[in-house]
């Protein structure tokens, strides 16, 4: 079987194979380093900067972000680069110089331990459940995923055998040599990774001749309405093509949209319009415009079938493409007031600084130092990422106009643009992309896991803490049965796709209230327990409302909107309800507001001692 | 349950927001760029003189400037304030 990106030669399946021992033999390699719980959560904090850096651009780029990312750039433009840039570079330096050095001197593993020692058990326990699910969840699906829409949609391979290959590898170093071969093998993956995604963006640029051939190319595409039409009988282009021009729209030309799939819906067209503006529609406003054509669009589609089930169809014009920033109503899912404040200011820091994914590398830094500096050197990384994944996206428009889903951008460009051995590269660049994000998200749950669940409940029913050796028992315990129970769920969870927005959407109500409590944790010593508990469950509560009220926002996936006023909620509620409560005795605290680690000489000594422990 | 959130709070929200939404509606964009580069020069600013030379690098290896955080920080940020001052 062929998918996509057609057959690999001899020489691809050779890169391949080589990859795979090479990654497997590194990562074991580091278990012989292996011998207590801080060797393998936090690496004996020996993690030098460039490697904390490297390890968290790619655990936070995935294998389908090339794919999504790309098809997001072929259908909405550069805009969906906001999320490597104003999404990720200032966030990290806050990162970096706010809450990374306190994490790193509490001598935490993971941050709803560090949630624990500052307000108390219960938001440590919720926190911690909440991600240790996500987690879990996260690791069926970026398997599935990866093996079903990547490998099989690309290559043609059967989606288990990627699943349980994967399974093997990532499992096997990980539970071997914990995060010290989890961030080593990110490094080389990384450095994988830049390669293929930079032999894709050279050769796509070179096809569509430079940036200033591609804005050219882009902006004079003429725009195209993509139709999906419900019929049990085989409705003609020329249909479709008569009832736009009813409509008022200058046609150029209909066709069936290349069938790409077995089940591909024959009533599918690709329309190409002179423009989008007619009469009906001129306004100064482009997104009052593009409303208006596609009310019209509609209304015109309707008359070609009778079916009870509503035409579906996807407006595409290139005006915008290379607009970073879009107005605030905007039909695309980007529009600058959610993307500077709900993703810049919010769920990025959330991201940044409450994901132990990310922040568990820099827990295992050498000094604070490294710390700082990985987190600041993996933002440096991440700027490039856009250009790897979503200007090819952008070369597509100009090479594949006509492409129905965005999503198949990147596997036809692969196909059609690069030759054997760097095909193999590429895929070698995705197994990279797909396996450090694993590896890193099975390191962190187990640790989670381990000190934030099982460790807090041992602690309550026994009286006394884990010790070192019981705790590498019961993380590489937990690494193991959540890599093979990831592996039979996989299937599962990725056919459950409602399953999959219900955990996701949970997170989501998560970030604003986890962010809130925890930067005032951080900066307000008079922030207590109860303002901690009311803020996250309250603030979670809004959240969900928010979500449940139609219109209140101008987009219709608000979550850029909500994650902005869940979290001013939040806020006003950790700070209310904090003062009309007692405050928390200064020696609990100590050490753990940011104020009295700036200014005060002997606490700074005594975390000092305490971090070098 | 999101009927009953939608009929009673639903309407008390949206006196709260559609004024809000109104008036960003109406920002002339050239605002938006600069309210974006203030985030991230206000970050450059915020590392370079609101902090502590000495918390910033604390354990550094040396005092060299490749090793001061501050740099990279300017280094790292200045190709985005390039990108959203041009796209």
């Amino acid at each position: 079987m062929q998918g996509a990106a057609g057959a690999l030669a001899g020489i691809d399946v050779t890169i391949v194979i080589m990859y795979m021992i090479g990654v497997f033999v590194l990562g074991t390699f580091f278990g012989k380093y292996v011998k207590d719980a801080g060797d393998f959560f936090v690496a004996s904090r020996a993690l030098p900067f460039w490697a904390i850096g490297m390890s968290i651009v790619v655990s936070d780029i995935g294998a389908m972000d090339f794919v999504a990312v790309a098809g997001s750039a072929f259908t909405d433009g550069i805009a969906v680069a906001n999320f490597d840039w104003i999404g990720s570079m200032p966030a990290m330096v806050f990162a970096a110089f706010v809450f990374v050095p306190y994490f790193w001197r509490s001598g935490v593993y993971t941050i709803p331990e560090w949630l624990g020692r500052r307000y108390n058990a219960g938001v440590q326990i919720i926190h911690a459940a909440m991600w240790g699910i996500f987690l879990l969840t996260m690791l069926s699906l970026m398997l599935w995923v990866t093996g079903d829409e990547l490998m099989n949609t690309m290559l043609g391979w059967d989606p288990e055998l990627v699943v349980w290959l994967m399974v093997f590898i990532t499992g096997v170093y990980t539970f071997s040599g914990g995060l010290s071969a989890v961030v080593m093998v990110d490094v080389v993956q990384l450095i994988i990774m830049f390669i293929g995604g930079i032999s894709l963006l050279v050769l796509s640029m070179w096809e569509v001749g430079g940036p200033v051939g591609l804005q050219e190319k882009i902006t004079s595409t003429e725009p195209r309405v993509i139709i999906s039409l419900q019929s049990e009988e085989e409705i003609q282009p020329a249909t479709v093509e008569e009832a736009l021009a009813k409509a008022g729209f200058n046609v150029t030309k209909v066709d069936r949209a290349p069938m790409r799939t077995d089940n591909a819906n024959p009533n599918r067209f690709v329309a190409r319009l002179e423009t989008v503006e007619i009469d009906a529609t001129k306004s100064e406003d482009i997104a009052a415009t593009r409303t208006k054509a596609k009310e019209l669009i509609e209304s015109a589609l309707s008359g070609v079938v009778t079916s009870e089930e509503e035409p579906e169809f996807q407006l595409r014009t290139y005006e915008s493409h290379f607009k970073i920033l879009l107005p605030h109503h905007t039909d695309k899912p980007y529009p600058w007031t959610g993307i500077v404040f709900g993703l810049g200011i919010v769920l990025a820091v959330a991201y940044m600084s409450g994901n132990q994914a990310i922040v568990q590398r820099t827990l295992g830094a050498r000094s604070e130092w490294d710390a700082k500096g990985g987190m600041l050197f993996g933002g440096f990384l991440k700027s490039f990422i856009p250009l790897m994944v979503a200007v090819p996206g952008l070369c597509a428009v100009v090479l594949i106009p006509d492409l129905a889903e965005g999503d198949r951008a990147v596997p036809e460009m692969i196909g059609m643009l690069l030759p054997p051995g760097l095909k193999g590269l590429m895929f070698v660049a995705l197994f990279a992309a797909l396996m450090s994000s694993v590896d890193s998200t099975l390191s962190s749950a187990s640790t989670i896991w381990t000190t934030d669940l099982f460790g807090r409940f041992y602690q309550i029913f026994s009286g006394k803490e884990m010790d070192e050796k019981f705790g590498l028992f019961m993380g590489r315990a937990f690494t193991l049965v959540f890599i093979i129970l990831a592996g039979i769920m996989a299937p599962w969870i990725g056919q459950a796709e409602g399953l999959y927005v219900f955990i996701q959407t949970l997170l989501s109500m998560f970030q604003g209230p986890t962010l809130a409590i925890l930067l005032l944790g951080i900066i307000w010593p008079r922030a207590n327990r109860w303002g901690g508990l009311a803020g996250l469950s309250l603030g979670v509560v809004f959240t969900l409302t928010l979500n449940s009220i139609d219109g209140l926002f101008p987009s219709d996936d608000p979550f850029l909107f909500v994650a902005w006023w869940s979290f001013v909620f939040s806020m006003i509620v950790t700070v209310v309800v904090s003062l009309l409560t007692p405050p928390e005795p200064e020696e609990k605290i100590r050490g753990l507001v940011w104020g009295q680690v700036m200014h005060d000489g002997e606490i700074q000594r005594v975390l000092g001692e305490k971090a070098s422990k | 349950m999101s009927e009953w959130i939608n009929s009673t709070l639903g309407p008390l929200l949206q006196h709260l927001f559609q004024p809000i939404d109104q008036a960003l509606a109406g920002v002339y964009m050239p605002w938006a760029k600069i309210v974006a580069l203030s985030y991230f020069i206000g970050t450059m600013v915020w590392v370079f003189v609101g902090l502590k030379k000495e918390y910033v690098n604390l354990e550094a290896p040396s005092k060299h400037i490749w090793h001061d955080l501050r740099f990279w920080t300017v280094i790292s940020m200045m190709p985005h304030v390039i990108v959203y001052l041009y796209l």
